[in-house]
């Protein structure tokens, strides 16, 4: 299972936009650091994982045109099976203090967290670690509001995931 | 001159009418053969059982010849040859090919007959196929307040999901040899009859399964109840049941455990419809719902097969999906090639690749009865 980034947020849009390439398997809310532009397609920069000691992350948006390890396009509608493929361009956007988005569990460290805990970036993982202060120095996403989100699975009962919104906090 | 209606008499083993018919059919063909005619005298007598294959060997024996491309040959050599008849292609794949064509037709006039249109809906499609359905959230969307030149801060969505269903082969095999089918003592057509309806009758067992075993499942508090028949609790789980539906459901059950369907007070007990006592056995209408009788067949074992007589279900009526999606993908008959001893015995197995699994985004209400 991938994670999803939700857009709830309404200043995503007036955010600062990238787009690059990583060798890895990337999904939707990974948090990304943005490097160089590559040398051989300028429009584009080198994308890598977070790594300690950095500021300031880039958030991927959900890959809206899935393709399987092979290429071909995959065949499930279940946003949390999408995920960019090692080496596909990746669209992401630059979170600055106060905006908002939300992330499920599949997108945190442990699988859930809760308001009032902070979503830190971790060395070299795809994933946020879920803290209780927060940490200085270190981009810092408080979660302020929690939702229960239907995913219906055909059964009587059908399913839900907890979308948690966090608010971009300054990390002095 | 062998008595050419032993077959027949084969066909009619029981009603006196036609017993009766065939009797004086057989005398008058006895009395046809009987009579001296042109100097042949004809013998007419009970033939054993192997008289008859033998005789039937013999009326063959020039077009096995004929198929097999060999000239005539003495009488002793034929005992060996009518396998070559049997293991014609066509002929070992006759009845495989009846079975495939008479299950394909006979399911889905059988399947709604015994009511399984009201639970499930049949997908087809061939050899291997995977059978994936789109999962689309009913629910709306909220509506809260907002100012006057601001947007929400949060946006909401609907999340779309799929579901596949996994098949696997449901068969069963019969035997029969190529004497007993030419001499009448097996009825090929009626075992591949019986080949379909046994079928299409475990098809029903395990949608009514799956049915009951999805239903004992639900777990909401809204939508479940216990106990000796409450009217105004059981009011209450129609209600919650029917409006996550969007539209109002029906009462379904075993018609014995309908029985307990009826008004709580001694005195309102008086306006027990004629139904309830003339026609169905439970009352066709409850409180403005309707009252639906779920039907009992029977299995392959003559055991009954349907509701548990301790249930009722509030159940969703006139909408497009049912609630079980039943995959088909392959059906497929064939005779073991390994089968070719000396009665010719043909071992005909029959499979079909099937899926039952409950797919959909209704709510079922249920009450188990005391």
């Amino acid at each position: 299972m991938s994670g999803i980034l939700y857009e709830v947020g309404k200043n995503i849009p007036k955010c600062d936009k990238v787009s690059g390439t990583i060798n890895e398997v990337i999904y939707g809310g990974t948090p990304l650091v943005v490097g160089n532009p590559l040398a051989t397609d300028f429009g584009l920069d080198a994308l890598t994982l977070y790594a300690t000691g950095g500021k300031q992350v880039a958030i991927a948006y959900v890959c809206t045109k899935p393709l399987d390890a092979q290429g071909y396009p995959v065949r499930t509608i279940d946003r949390r099976e999408y995920a960019y493929q090692a080496n596909r361009i990746i669209d992401a956007f630059i979170p600055e203090v106060n905006v908002e988005f939300g992330v499920i569990g599949a997108n945190i460290t442990g699988g859930t967290s809760a308001v009032g805990k902070f979503l830190e970036p971790a060395n070299g993982s795809k994933l946020f670690a879920s803290n209780d202060t927060q940490t200085a120095d270190v981009p810092s996403f408080e979660v302020v509001r929690t939702y229960e989100q239907p995913f219906e699975n055909g059964t009587f009962e059908g399913a839900k995931e907890t979308v948690y919104v966090v608010r971009t906090r300054y990390n002095g | 001159m062998s008595k050419k209606f032993d077959t027949v008499a084969q066909l009619s083993a029981k009603g006196t009418v036609e017993g009766a018919y065939i009797k004086s059919v057989q005398d008058y063909a006895r009395f046809i053969v009987g009579n001296d005619k042109n100097g042949i005298k004809a013998e007419v007598t009970t033939l054993s059982e192997q008289e008859r294959k033998e005789g039937i060997n013999k009326q063959f024996q020039s077009l096995l010849f004929k198929y097999a491309g060999k000239p005539n040959s003495a009488e002793g050599e034929f005992d060996r040859d009518y396998k070559i008849y049997a293991s014609l292609d066509n002929v070992q794949k006759m009845a495989g090919m009846l079975i495939s064509v008479a299950t394909d037709a006979v399911t889905p006039i059988y399947a709604n007959a015994m009511g399984l249109a009201m639970l499930a809906e049949f997908h087809y499609g061939g050899y291997n196929d995977s059978f994936n359905y789109e999962i689309n959230d009913p629910s709306l969307f909220d509506v809260t307040r907002m100012g006057d030149r601001d947007k929400h801060t949060a946006s909401q969505r609907k999340e779309k999901t799929n579901k596949p269903i996994n098949t696997e082969f449901f068969g069963l095999t019969t035997i029969t040899n190529l004497a007993e089918i030419l001499s009448g003592e097996s009825m090929v057509a009626e075992d591949i009859m019986k080949m379909a309806l046994s079928m299409n009758v475990k098809l029903y067992t395990l949608v009514v399964e799956k049915f009951k075993e999805k239903t004992e499942a639900i777990s909401d508090a809204t939508l479940i109840g216990s106990g000796a028949f409450n009217e105004k609790s059981w009011m209450q789980k129609l209600k919650a049941c029917s409006v996550a539906n969007g539209s109002k459901c029906v009462i379904l059950g075993d018609a014995i455990a309908l029985k307990d369907v009826i008004p709580s007070t001694t005195a309102l007990q008086i306006l027990i419809s004629d139904a309830y006592n003339t026609t169905l056995g439970y009352m066709d209408r409850f409180n403005t719902y309707q009252v639906v009788g779920f039907e009992t067949t029977s299995n392959y074992d003559r055991s009954a097969v349907g509701l548990a007589e301790n249930r009722i279900y509030g159940f969703p009526m006139g909408t497009n999906t049912k609630l079980i999606q039943v995959a088909v993908g392959a059906t497929m008959s064939f005779r073991d090639e390994d089968d070719k001893n000396e009665d010719l015995s043909a071992r005909i197995s029959f499979k079909r690749q099937l899926g039952v699994d409950l797919v959909t985004t209704q709510k079922v209400a249920r009450w188990n009865l005391a």
